[in-house]
């Protein structure tokens, strides 16, 4: 069936449905008023307990206001909903969360940050998503400054988790180390967030070359004054980025050794001749629908690993793998944040689960259908928030690990005899 | 890193540096365009200058290489006292030496060599859109004095 007649059929890919039992009229009085009166009470004298009574620590609202929808930009927050839904339909299947789609009739970042604000007595967690970029860094800044439940905005965090899951295998397959040289090809909200992750992760960012529309970015770019006001991350990178001050793009391939490509569909955007030019490569192109080029390619021009964002090859590093997990376990540890210390957690934990099954350069990270994965990450994400003086709910790697594996498997339960019952 | 006063040898940087200026100011008002021929004026300009009594440029150099510079006019107000005022016509740091105090070290020495020449008090000018300027100043203890209104006609 094609996507339009599915959603027809089906109008819509998620909805809510009851989990306490009702038996009789009776019941009703319990679960509703005036019964209901009692928890209202409990929780009106510890609102943390509307954790412990209510939905809240499984809810996550997915927020967006449709300026940057795949790769069709900006067509407005009714048009987002079919993509939130199929992502909250994600949250469900592969992390057991309950995610509610939330696209917003509003532009203006403040005012964004505000209604998001006012959402948290809802809500375990937030999830931004399709906001477009620059905008998208200054709302996640101030909403996980002034909120006190995690904010995550899965083109920025989630990419750059898996890709930092899939390179810590490659760079044991292709033998390279954190003083690799890296292109980063392409400068949206994506590769931003990879730079900032992989400088936190070790790697050092004076080897790193970022590259935008514009070309290299280096300090002295003569379009970079304007870029301080009006793109400040941007800006932070290319000055603290490219210690080689390397100008060309051909400098900036010469000798690299890892290239991450989050920019423009290809099949060309990367001639073959670029990497070429590199050492022994691994090769990122995460550019949907079509790679900045193409794996065969890379590999004809030299590169010892390659991965994309598509499943129809090897080695997928896709957001899916990520979020949620590092979302089950925030909300098991009701953590009240979500830092870059956890991010890291969970794509080291990845990255050894791939490991522990044996890596290659055709399988550097696990696929989206390998279940395990994802309780093993959210139970390091969740580990770390212990770690890291978030968590509410502090136990041991084991118990997240079970809870994480309990939950999701019980969620997929429930859908399979549901879909019976249709 | 060096403070000094600018030598002919350091005019194509200064003027480059000061056309980074210029070029940011226009990107926050239309009336505030640069003219095609800004890189010669500014260099005519820097060679009067480093010769003038009444104007002073300097440069903050880093490993032999020029990465910042001030040009500061000597203004006397006619009804107002202190007669003898210092302006900031340009100030600007490469981007890959910011925050590292060099702005303040070139205005530290301006004010020093000015107030040698008699200079009592120190402005500068820059768009009003500029809130980095405006915060680089205010943290330094200036605060606005004239407003400066523009219309097109």
């Amino acid at each position: 069936m094609k996507p339009v007649e599915i959603s027809l059929k089906y109008q819509g890919k998620i909805e809510v449905m009851p989990k306490v039992p009702i038996s009789s009229y009776d019941d009703f009085s319990v679960i509703y008023t005036p019964g209901v009166a009692e928890v209202v009470k409990e929780i009106s004298k510890d609102k943390d307990k509307s954790f412990q009574l209510t939905s809240r620590w499984n809810n996550v609202a997915i927020i967006t206001d449709g300026t940057r929808v795949l790769g069709l930009g900006n067509v407005g927050p009714e048009a987002s909903l079919p993509v939130m839904e199929g992502k909250a339909l994600l949250f469900k299947y592969l992390g057991g969360v309950d995610a509610i789609p939330l696209p917003l009739a509003v532009r203006d970042p403040d005012t964004i940050i505000n209604v998001v604000s006012a959402l948290e007595p809802s809500f375990g967690g937030i999830n931004l998503e399709d906001v477009e970029s620059p905008k998208c860094f200054y709302i996640l800044e101030k909403l996980q400054e002034r909120m006190n439940i995690p904010v995550w905005h899965d083109d920025q965090q989630g990419t750059a988790g898996a890709v930092l899951a899939a390179l810590i295998n490659a760079m044991k397959v292709a033998g390279k180390g954190l003083d690799s040289k890296i292109v980063i090809f392409g400068a949206g909200a994506a590769n931003i967030a990879t730079v900032r992750l992989l400088k936190a992760y070790g790697f050092d960012p004076k080897r790193m070359i970022v590259v935008d529309r514009e070309g290299v970015l280096h300090a002295e770019r003569r379009d970079l004054d304007a870029m301080m006001f009006s793109h400040k991350w941007k800006y932070e990178i290319a000055i603290s980025t490219n210690g080689f001050n390397i100008t060309t793009l051909d400098e900036a391939f010469k000798g690299a050794d890892i290239l991450i490509a989050a920019s423009m569909p290809g099949p060309n955007t990367i001639p073959k001749r670029w990497i070429s030019i590199m050492k022994d490569p691994i090769v990122f192109a995460l550019a949907n629908p079509v790679p900045e080029i193409y794996p065969s390619d890379a590999i004809d021009a030299g590169a010892k690993v390659v991965a994309t964002g598509r499943s129809d090859f090897p080695n997928q590093v896709n957001n899916s793998l990520i979020f949620p997990g590092v979302f089950r376990g925030v909300l098991d540890s009701r953590s009240s944040k979500v830092d870059d210390a956890m991010v890291i957690a969970g794509a080291e934990a990845l990255a050894r689960f791939a490991e522990r099954k044996g890596i290659s350069a055709t399988y550097i990270i696990p696929r989206m259908d390998e279940w395990d994965a994802y309780y093993e990450l959210a139970s390091a994400v969740a580990e770390k928030a212990v770690e890291r003086g978030y968590a509410r709910i502090r136990l041991s790697r084991e118990e997240f690990r079970l809870m994480a594996k309990t939950k999701i498997e019980q969620t997929r339960n429930k859908i399979r005899a549901i879909q019976n019952v249709d | 890193m060096l403070i000094r006063k600018a030598e002919p040898k350091d005019i194509d940087s200064v003027a480059d540096m000061f056309e980074r200026m210029y070029t940011l100011n226009s990107e926050f008002d239309p009336l505030l365009q640069v003219h095609d021929e800004i890189s010669e004026r500014l260099k005519r300009s820097l060679v009067e200058d480093l010769k003038s009594e009444d104007s002073l440029v300097a440069v903050a150099e880093d490993g032999g290489k020029v990465i910042g510079a001030v040009r500061v006019r000597l203004e006397r107000r006619e009804y107002y006292i202190p007669e003898k005022m210092a302006v900031i016509e340009e100030i600007y740091v490469m981007p890959g030496y910011r925050r590292e105090g060099v702005g303040e070290k070139l205005v530290d020495f301006v004010i020093s060599e000015l107030s040698k020449k008699g200079a009592r008090s120190i402005m500068a000018r820059f768009p009003a859109k500029n809130i980095i300027a405006e915060s680089f100043y205010r943290k330094r203890g200036f605060r606005e004095i004239h407003y400066e209104f523009i219309k097109r006609i």
